[in-house]
């Protein structure tokens, strides 16, 4: 029988760490840290401090000034994104790799539209015709939830609520049809009852255009519900990995804890499990 | 014993021609010793009623009683009644001053309010919140998230109020550090023996903490929920 | 809010991370040092006329040559660092209580104190400075204490700007509701909490300014304006050395580059505590 060729996995990492360009003393920021994502919806999860937003940076070539990256492996789509030039990853990004942060109204430019913006990106990453990218910009729109309407092209993103000016973020990122999306903490700003929807929106295009997802949130019951696999997070390392689905019987006490810490009409008048860092920290060898 | 209790509190925004009212016609009342929720969207007038309450907000129309006295609109709050409310702020990063140590910050109201041994007190409010009496001499950018928010409830706890108002205390908090603030809370208020009114837009933070809670729309109490009903929802 | 690095990390750390600032800060302190121990350091009294000496070129004797009265230019050029220094810091010391005064008052109580007080700043921005300070010289009389007067009161609009836009926004936040909330009113709240939050964004606007203020000194002083003659003072110093140029360039070269090099310190100063105070950077 002829073994059809198998596609490389999207995103393959292995050995990534992250540490201050002037190290002094300070440990790596993130260490060793390695996964692989294909197209499925993988999430990453930790606490501030844990280093998965550095994680996702350092993915995208985006890290800050001050802070330097490695790893052994690091490809997408059979791609070694470390030789790639600055030029390269220009053409990357908002095109087959796409970004979609936390505050849409810290990630979208204030002084342009959103008509302009996402016609901006358009045209940098390819060459439709107006008509055609009209077309695409309204196609876009209702695929987020948002009335591809003259009034809402010309907003600027200060004039959109929190949940619109994500699904803005979230059109923009995906209108060039990426292979994989990396959604840092996306609906962290909103409102609890706009999370749900957000995240449901966004595992669904994800899911309809056969995308990866890589989705880092602090959240575990929340991603629970959206993604197919977990990596959990601690102090720059993965220390759990499980199938969402198992996570209720997650046997790593860091992934217990994260889980059933969360309030609710049944914890009521009872204390919430909390984490006992020092044991963890014992438990990894620090 | 009603610690509060409203009527037809409201308050208006903007100026002629444009007044929106953020608050309308709110008819509050809130038992001494409860937990008491008050949830609903961003925009709905949760926060401005805190502040009413926290009397941060003076201009407001209508009945407030508090603290079993009667307050005016327009007046600060002095004495007893400034001291029996206090409030502990969503952002600990934007309500802790930034150029102050946590020791500043924890002294200061206590010399406004001429109280003696302010140094044990600072200590004590510091282990209650079970946070280092080391970090009296930090600022508040070397703590984390957790550790500034425990640093505003040592603050609010200074003054030994009746009433602590949370303006969504853990919003900005990891789940599990918010774990930790819950229970806090819930230890320091059996021990204070305090009231609590809490606003969040997380209604299984306020499932969790609240006895009572009220949702809020468009600057009005929809509906009150009991406690068996928030169990459920 | 901004919270400027070096503030919490210690000088060495901000030296190493902005070479501009620690350059700035050396030059000043350097230039502060030298005036202070001018009187040591000079080789001849400053307003000694030997007019057997006029005009001489730079030698062993006199190394920076003599002026048209036969004085020893590089003695009044050390003793001539004192005004121009005294009077950056005569005019920083009025402008920025006044301007901060006028700022924080403003954004604090808001209504038509605001109003009018940022209608007093709109005005006197508009003047072009030099120009008002020149009127103001010429109703008082010229004079060190004049002309920083005069510089103060057109330079003060700017703090006030910085300081009722600060004020404004701490307004909103939560830092005063906090406050207000320990029973803290009045003066305490703004001087302890207010005030403190408008200093970061002043410090850079001052060594900015104090560059621009070392040039107008200089410009009141080839004016005529500031001290007066015989007194050493650089601005006066290019005045009669521009008379000599073509021939005695370096009469009006040295204490204009001496004015240079101050103004430029001053602008490496700003740049650098621009930078610290970045968080980007940090």
């Amino acid at each position: 029988m002829i073994q059809p060729v198998r596609e490389p996995p999207l995103l393959v990492v292995e050995g990534l760490s992250v540490h201050l360009a002037r190290a002094a003393g300070r440990g790596p920021l993130v260490e060793d840290l390695s996964l692989e994502v294909d197209v499925e919806r993988v999430a990453l999860v930790g606490e501030s401090g844990s280093g998965k937003s550095l994680t996702a940076r350092a993915l995208l070539g985006l890290l800050p000034p001050g802070l330097r990256s490695e790893a052994r492996r690091l490809e997408f789509a059979g791609r070694d994104l470390r030789a790639c030039s600055p030029r390269d990853w220009a053409a990357l990004r908002g095109a087959s790799l796409a970004l979609v942060l936390q505050d849409p109204r810290h990630a979208l430019n204030p002084v342009l539209s959103v008509g302009q913006q996402l016609d901006e990106i358009l045209r940098l990453h390819g060459r439709l015709p107006r008509a055609r990218r009209r077309e695409r910009i309204a196609e876009m729109l209702e695929a987020v939830g948002l009335p591809p309407s003259a009034r809402l092209l010309a907003a600027y993103p200060h004039q959109l609520s929190g949940g619109m000016g994500q699904r803005a973020m979230i059109a923009m990122m995906l209108i060039n049809g990426p292979r994989l999306l990396i959604a840092d903490e996306p609906t962290s700003a909103l409102d609890a009852e706009l999370r749900e929807q957000v995240l449901e929106l966004i595992t669904t295009l994800v899911a309809t255009r056969r995308m990866g997802l890589l989705l880092i949130s602090h959240d575990l019951q929340s991603v629970a519900r959206h993604c197919e696999r977990v990596l959990i997070m601690y102090r720059g390392r993965i220390v759990d990995r499980c199938a969402a689905a198992e996570l209720a019987r997650a046997t790593h006490p860091y992934t217990q804890t994260l889980w059933s810490c969360r309030p609710s009409g049944s914890t009521y008048g009872k204390p919430l499990p909390t984490l006992d860092r020092d044991a963890i920290d014992a438990s990894l060898g620090r | 014993m009603s610690l509060i209790h409203s009527e037809a509190l409201g308050v208006e925004f903007g100026e002629h021609g444009e007044r929106r009212h953020i608050l309308q016609d709110l008819d509050l009342t809130v038992f001494e010793g409860e937990s008491f929720g008050l949830v609903g969207r961003s925009g709905c007038g949760k926060s401005t009623l805190l502040r009413v309450l926290a009397g941060i907000n003076r201009v407001w129309t209508g009945k407030l009683r508090l603290l079993d006295r009667d307050v005016v609109p327009g007046r600060r709050f002095v004495g007893d009644l400034r001291r029996g409310v206090q409030m502990v702020f969503q952002d600990p990063y934007a309500s802790l001053h930034p150029r102050h140590t946590v020791g500043r910050a924890l002294t200061e109201p206590l010399v406004v309010h001429g109280v003696s041994d302010v140094a044990e007190r600072v200590v004590a409010a510091l282990s209650e919140v079970k946070l280092d009496p080391a970090v009296a001499a930090r600022r508040p950018q070397q703590l984390s998230g957790g550790q500034r928010q425990r640093v505003a409830i040592a603050r609010a706890l200074l003054l030994q109020p009746r009433l602590l108002l949370l303006d969504e205390p853990t919003a900005a908090l990891d789940l599990s550090v918010q774990a930790e603030i819950l229970n806090l809370l819930n230890q320091l208020k059996r021990q204070h023996a305090m009231t609590l009114v809490l606003v969040s837009h997380d209604r299984d933070v306020i499932a969790h903490m609240c006895d009572r809670a009220a949702e809020m729309r468009g600057g009005r109490i929809a509906r009150v929920l009991t406690g068996g009903e928030l169990r459920l929802a | 809010m901004r919270f400027p690095a070096w503030q919490s990390t210690g000088w060495q750390s901000a030296a190493r991370r902005s070479p501009a600032a620690m350059i700035g800060a050396v030059i000043i302190a350097l230039s502060l040092a030298l005036a202070v121990a001018a009187p040591w350091l000079a080789p001849y009294a400053p307003n000694q006329p030997e007019l057997g000496q006029r005009l001489e070129a730079p030698s062993a004797a006199h190394l920076l040559g003599t002026d048209g009265l036969g004085r020893d230019v590089l003695s009044r050029l050390l003793y001539g660092a004192r005004p121009t220094l005294a009077l950056v810091a005569l005019v920083a010391a009025g402008m920025v209580p006044i301007g901060l005064a006028a700022g924080i008052v403003a954004g604090y109580y808001g209504g038509w104190l605001e109003r009018a007080l940022m209608g007093l700043t709109n005005i006197v921005m508009a003047f072009p400075r030099l120009i008002l300070a020149l009127a103001f010289v010429g109703l008082l009389g010229p004079g060190l204490i004049n002309a920083a007067l005069a510089l103060s009161l057109t330079s003060w609009p700017a703090y006030a700007r910085l300081a009722r836009a600060e004020t404004r926004t701490l307004r909103r936040s939560d830092y005063l509701a906090a406050a207000e909330m320990q029973g803290m009113v009045g003066s305490r709240l703004l001087w302890g909490h207010v005030l403190p939050a408008c200093v970061p964004g002043m410090q850079v606007r001052l060594a900015l300014d104090l560059a621009g203020i070392v040039l107008a000194a200089a410009a009141l002083g080839f004016l005529g304006l500031g001290v007066q003659p015989p007194t050493a003072e650089w601005g006066l110093m290019i005045a009669e050395g521009s008379k000599v140029v073509f021939d005695q360039w370096w009469l009006a070269a040295i204490p204009g580059a001496a004015i240079f090099t101050l103004a430029i310190a001053f602008n490496l100063l700003a740049d650098g505590l621009r930078d610290l105070g970045d968080p980007a950077r940090a």
